[in-house]
């Protein structure tokens, strides 16, 4: 960079001198009429604050003509010499490369300089944009890298809470993973959800080779793709359709548990919806991708009869069942006997093809169950007007995924658990969330009673009595004499998981918990994990002395104590 | 010939002997080192450390450092000259002449690096 500029300084090194040489050359008049010459010093003075248009004036003493002559020679010269010098000083900080590399430089040090534990996020689409509003809320800090210059841009304006560092680069290139932090210690997990497929599959690997340990979650289209992220021990590979496909045999099949498992994967703080299950009976998929797909398998799993209409042939579906046409026209719908189906599906990848066939349909048969399948998030307000049951977001899909993943491995357990419930049990839980946090979707968080846990150690080796129970936590640390808003969801002991565990089950050193609640129980048991007295409180419902000499009043208070009633029996 | 080696052959050979010119003499005589010899010293050496920015290479590395060496020494004996004209007032005794010629002298060394780090690469690429 340094060479070029190079031409610049030495221009003006060189019209300085001459000028500054003429100056101590030519002979100058001083006050009494004598000649005399200008020194090098006063004459780089007059030379520095000219050159720079300050202008002090004449000095020592007023100039000769030969001087003036010269001077005017030398204003023009060096106003033109730092015109130049400047000029080439801002067109190499426009410079792109320049400026990509100071934007590299900055990166590093942001990443290098993270003290907390963070997510390193791959791609900034649609997707991430909401894991990304959804992690900062939670107070998880994570680092993004995207291969689009513009969306890095989004990034600076989408007002997180922590200064996230970001940069504009190919995720599929291990280099720049690892200046985004992959061997940072504090990187708890990759998320690579480009939109490219072999960039995903890039980042599975080289999170494999890099870091064998690392949480990864990885985003692929298809089967194949999947099954190779998974090969490289990637610990979730999201498959979008095939992720859409069960979640709709769910809803077909389990109602209840999968209304259940959304709230569970929602994001903590919305509002828990009840979405409708869709009907039993005869079912229209207009749109026959891989969306499409998928719900035509779980349909047919569950019993239905479905009528197909799609553009393009398909090979795989019954002649008498397949529609070739695009579905948005009133004929179509009526070869597929709309008149009389309970549901419909609506999944072009082309949300003005969706919204037609949805109106059509509507028209024909304005009882309909409908499904959309919407591409774009920002046309949400179309979707919305038309109030379709069901509406299945790509990119929130997604994210609920990562989330889930992402939050801790208990959760997963847990859901994977809930699963098998059955109905009845998941109608009698349902209720209760809701009351947890007044209809909201719940925070979901884990309390690890290990040897990081110090308050634990203290509990559960230190001072073993009274028993720690589960009931335990429900008591608020915080405002004394409350009830905490929280569940135990699933307790862990010794490899065996428990649902819904009892409140008066007795805890021991290496459990896990996993508690659901609101807000306040969330930063209540935080509390409770980080100071031993309120852990003593909440087991003994009295405040315990934290200093040394309280500590000992209380002791000697206790002792009195037992000796009265000592002697009283005796 | 390279017109670029030529140029920065010229403004290193010339750094050098403004510099030796400045130095020769008593030590401790101010008539015989001219001050116009010394600011075409300094300004010389300027340009010469303009013109080795940006060589990345361990020799230019080490050319760039025996520059800056030799600017420094030689500021240094300006603004002692300065500072025993203008400032303490005490003009050039022998003291203070010997002092300024001793800082041109170091810088002087500096050169002389420089000028054999020269011959060095060239001798090198003898074909």
């Amino acid at each position: 960079m340094l060479r070029r500029l190079r031409a610049p300084i030495v221009m003006l090194i060189g019209i300085y001198a001459v000028a500054v040489l003429g100056l101590v050359l030519i002979p100058g008049v001083d006050s009494d009429g004598k000649p005399y010459h200008i020194d090098f010093f006063h004459a780089f003075y007059f030379i520095s604050y000219t050159a720079t248009s300050i202008g002090f004036g004449e000095i020592p003493h007023p100039f000769t003509y030969q001087q003036r002559l010269w001077v005017l020679l030398c204003i023009y010269l060096a106003v033109t010499g730092w015109a130049y010098a400047i000029g080439s000083i801002f067109g190499l900080m426009r410079d792109e490369s320049l400026r990509k590399a100071i934007a590299y430089a900055r990166f590093r040090r942001k990443v290098r300089r993270i003290t907390e534990p963070f997510y390193l996020i791959c791609g900034y689409g649609q997707t991430a944009k909401l894991l990304c509003k959804v992690l900062d809320d939670l107070d998880i800090r994570f680092v993004i890298i995207e291969q689009r210059q513009e969306r890095v841009n989004d990034i600076a304006l989408a007002d997180f809470h922590y200064d996230t560092p970001c940069f504009a680069g190919d995720a599929s290139n291990p280099e720049i993973l690892q200046i985004a932090g992959i061997l940072h210690p504090q990187c708890i997990g990759i998320v690579g959800i480009t939109g490219n497929e072999d960039a995903n599959l890039a980042i599975a690997i080289s999170a494999y080779v890099m870091r064998p340990k690392l949480l990864s979650i990885c985003r692929s289209r298809n089967q194949s793709v999947a099954d190779n992220m998974a090969s490289f021990g990637t610990n979730k590979v999201i498959n979008l359709f095939e992720t859409v496909g069960r979640k709709f045999a769910r809803r077909l099949q389990q109602p209840a548990v999968a209304q259940l498992y959304d709230v569970l994967t929602d994001f903590p703080g919305n509002p828990i919806t009840y979405e409708q299950s869709p009907p039993l009976g005869h079912w229209v998929i207009v749109g026959f991708g891989r969306f499409g797909g998928a719900v035509y398998k779980s349909l047919l799993a569950a019993g239905c009869s479905v009528s197909v209409i799609d553009p393009e042939p398909q090979p795989h579906i019954p002649a008498q069942d397949f529609t070739l046409a695009l579905g948005v026209d009133a004929q179509a719908l009526l070869k597929a006997n709309i008149q009389n189906a309970v549901g419909l599906l609506v999944s072009h990848d082309n949300d003005a093809n969706n919204l037609s066939a949805l109106a059509t349909a509507r028209e024909l048969n304005p009882h309909i169950f409908t499904v959309a399948r919407q591409n774009l998030a920002h046309n949400h307000i179309l979707f919305t007007a038309f109030k379709p049951n069901i509406t299945s977001i790509r990119a929130q899909i997604i994210a609920h995924e990562c989330l889930s993943a992402m939050e801790n491995p208990l959760l997963a357990d847990a859901i994977a658990l809930i699963q098998h419930q059955s109905e009845s049990w998941a109608n009698a839980l349902l209720p209760r969330i809701h009351q947890l946090s007044h209809g909201k979707v719940p925070e979901i968080w884990r309390i690890q009673l290990n040897a990081q846990n110090t308050t634990a150690v203290h509990a559960m080796l230190a001072q073993p009595v009274p028993p720690l129970q589960i009931r335990h936590y429900t008591h608020d640390a915080l405002n004394h004499g409350d009830e905490l808003r929280c569940l135990a969801l699933l307790h862990r002991h010794a490899g065996q998981d428990t649902l819904l565990p009892e409140l008066d089950t007795q805890l021991h050193f290496g459990d896990e918990l996993l508690f659901i609640g609101d807000h306040h129980a969330r930063i209540a048991h935080n509390a409770v994990q980080e100071s031993i007295s309120l852990l003593d409180y909440i087991r003994t419902g009295q405040e315990q002395p934290q200093s040394w000499i309280f500590r000992r009043l209380a002791q000697r208070q206790k002792d009195r104590r037992d000796a009265a009633i000592e002697q009283q029996i005796d | 010939m390279n017109i670029e080696k030529v140029i920065f052959g010229f403004f290193i050979l010339l750094a050098f002997t403004l510099n030796f010119g400045f130095v020769i003499g008593e030590i401790d005589v101010a008539h015989q080192h001219d001050v116009f010899e010394l600011f075409a010293a300094i300004v010389v050496n300027l340009i010469a450390t303009t013109l080795k920015f940006g060589d990345r290479t361990q020799v230019g590395a080490l050319h760039l450092a025996t520059s800056l060496v030799a600017d420094l020494q030689l500021i240094t004996a300006a603004l002692v000259w300065g500072h025993a004209e203008y400032v303490s007032g005490v003009g050039m005794t022998p003291g203070v002449t010997s002092m300024i010629v001793s800082f041109a002298a170091g810088a002087l060394a500096a050169n002389v690096v420089s000028v054999v780090l020269l011959i060095g690469e060239t001798l090198q690429h003898r074909r």
